[in-house]
């Protein structure tokens, strides 16, 4: 683990709820951004040679030799078979976003936390092996971790780094603090609008306060799923609803003439009776994921209308199915949830189950009781201590993905004043994006390649001696 | 969550001096080349707010500790503070900011006597008002 007399050559690991985020510390931007979803198949016991007739439905669709012929998906470096539950796993970048006979989709983080060890295990391997193409017994890994971390995670995760894959040493950097060292600040209100969730991490001298610390489970993850609702039946100005086909299930696509029409792109009928819902569901989920991405905005004042909405500029979105359309009310409508989750947040229907996982808590808020992003900052300050609430409030550091969206930070800003009128507020974010958006990857980069940080990696030996309670001791 | 990054002996002893000598007015803080120690960058007697604040370049990070004197209000004579600012201006690159983020725990934690302290970005946030509203504060 030495090189160049103190030079370290650790690497960096961000679990994120929608990406992880991995690279070589001292780089100014990771690696690797690869999915956090993955894709499983599971084998049954006796050889699978039939195949059976429930491809489409949530059973599992065999892998039978015919289908492999026809459909030459990728293999080798990105799958693996693992031993304990009998899935094999496609992780990393050819994993869930190529189409699989059979193939479900599945997030081995919850809440934030990362949940399901076995496949997160295997895309740690993957990076490690086949991305950065490394030896991982010669480097020390830092892993982000959020505030409200569990025992059980932390624990999961130092087996699978010194144990799976016989690290040399270790270190959880707490992700609020690394962005707000990132952002050149000790003491700051870290707000990380993120894909599962949204929260307020509080830091006062380079420490989590975890009595301030809120989260709750509205991030973009709600946003796409309130938007595949709304695309997937009839609106106001489309009688249809929309196919939201991904392009792996599409042969050729036929332009459509005017916007606003039904299209009718040709199918690849091979493929859909192979196709499992939970990847039906992922696939068009990133549908949606593109059109938000490219065409939500937040109205920068207090307060949307339908009105007022119509107003706002419109632009022209084009379908993988080819479905065109000018939006308007829609790219501002959904985003409104944010900031006010009372009225713009539709329950009538199922959210994501996985995020109803978030509990209704002093520091989290559950499914039923959100509130909006500014008031979760609010709620957070002042839950800390009186002396330290002006120095937060003048440290508002906005990141994550989700906090991109255009006119979010000038609206939080409107909503912060209009809560605490007499208040001195400022917001502080990054401006370059890969900043905001791999906030903690950068900070957790730039302190692992400290030369002065060695101290505080946790090594090999000293998790053999001492257990977990040297890591507990060390990562605060 | 810190750096490992310790000060030198000389940050302490120049703070001493600050504090019980009674004539230098401020000390500049930065940080090794090698980024391993936090080493004094400049003393100063001069009592010149202004001058004080030209020490803070525009993109890199610093801290420093500055004597700060003031007048109370009604007249009733004037009095001194030390103040400790953290200077990271939006326009330093990522690494310095992280670094000096990450490190001013160490620095700050061995300075005892300290009464106001400043997390400034921008030169507006460090100006004689802002210094006298936390110094009347208190």
């Amino acid at each position: 683990m030495v090189y160049n007399g103190d030079e370290v050559s650790a690497l960096v690991v961000d679990f994120g709820s929608a990406t992880t985020r991995a690279g070589y510390a001292g780089e100014d931007c990771p690696r690797v951004v690869t999915p956090s979803f993955y894709g499983y198949t599971t084998e049954e016991a006796p050889a699978s040679t039939s195949s059976a007739a429930n491809g489409n439905g949530n059973g599992e669709g065999h892998t039978n030799g015919e289908d492999v012929s026809m459909e030459p998906a990728p293999e080798g470096a990105e799958s693996s078979v693992k031993k304990g539950t009998g899935r094999r796993f496609y992780v990393g970048d050819d994993g869930v976003g190529v189409w699989r006979p059979g193939m479900e989709v599945d997030n081995f983080m919850l809440d934030g936390v990362v949940n399901d060890a076995e496949p997160a295990a295997a895309l740690l391997h993957h990076i490690l092996r086949d991305r950065l193409c490394v030896d991982p017994t010669e480097h020390p890994l830092m892993l982000t971790e959020p505030a409200w971390n569990t025992p059980k995670a932390r624990q999961a995760l130092t087996e699978m780094v010194f144990e799976g894959e016989k690290m040399p040493a270790l270190y959880f950097g707490s992700s609020g603090v690394l962005s707000a060292f990132a952002a050149g600040k000790p003491t700051a209100l870290v707000l990380d609008v993120g894909y599962a969730n949204s929260s307020a991490v509080p830091v006062v001298d380079g420490y989590a306060l975890r009595a301030g610390t809120m989260r709750q489970p509205l991030g973009s993850q709600l946003l796409v799923s309130q938007l595949h609702h709304h695309f997937t039946n009839p609106s106001r100005d489309r009688t249809f609803p929309l196919s939201l086909l991904p392009r792996q299930l599409i042969a050729k696509r036929v332009p459509t003439a005017e916007n606003g029409v039904q299209p009718k792109p040709l199918l690849r009928d091979d493929r859909a009776p192979h196709t499992t819902a939970s990847w039906k569901l992922w696939a068009q989920n990133t549908v949606v994921e593109g059109w938000k991405e490219a065409s939500t905005e937040v109205v920068n004042y207090k307060g949307f209308d339908f009105q007022t909405a119509n107003d706002l500029p419109k632009v022209l979105y084009e379908f993988p199915d080819g479905y065109t359309q000018q939006f308007s009310d829609e790219r501002y409508r959904f985003s409104e949830a944010l900031f006010d989750p009372k009225n713009y947040f539709d329950q009538s229907f199922e959210p994501p189950a996985t995020l109803r996982a978030t509990p209704n808590s002093d520091h989290s808020h559950s499914l039923k009781d959100l509130v909006s992003l500014s008031q979760l900052v609010h709620d957070s300050i002042m839950s800390c201590d009186v002396d330290v609430r002006a120095a937060l409030l003048q440290n508002i550091v906005v990141v994550g993905n989700t906090s991109l969206t255009r006119g979010l930070t000038e609206r939080l800003d409107v909503e912060l004043a209009a809560l605490m009128p007499s208040q001195k507020i400022k917001i502080h974010s990054p401006t370059i994006p890969f900043e905001r958006k791999y906030a903690s990857w950068v900070g957790g980069s730039v302190l692992a390649s400290l030369g002065t940080f060695h101290q505080l990696w946790v090594t090999k030996d000293e998790y053999e001696e001492h257990g977990m309670s040297i890591v507990h001791q060390r990562c605060k | 969550m810190s750096s490992g990054v310790q000060p030198s002996q000389e940050c302490l002893e120049k703070f001493q001096e600050l504090k019980t000598g009674k004539k230098l007015s401020y000390v500049i803080y930065g940080l090794s080349d090698d980024k391993r120690s936090i080493i004094v960058l400049k003393t100063s007697e001069d009592k010149d707010f202004d001058k004080f604040i030209a020490e803070l370049p525009e993109k890199e990070c610093r801290w420093a500790v500055y004597d700060f004197e003031f007048e109370l209000p009604g007249g009733e004579g004037t009095r001194n503070k030390l103040t400790f600012v953290m200077w990271s201006p939006d326009d330093a690159n990522v690494r310095n900011k992280m670094v000096f983020a990450s490190s001013k725990d160490a620095l700050r934690r061995r300075l005892e006597g300290i009464h106001i302290e400043i997390q400034a970005t921008e030169y507006s946030e460090i100006t004689k008002e802002a210094i006298l509203d936390k110094a009347l504060r208190r």
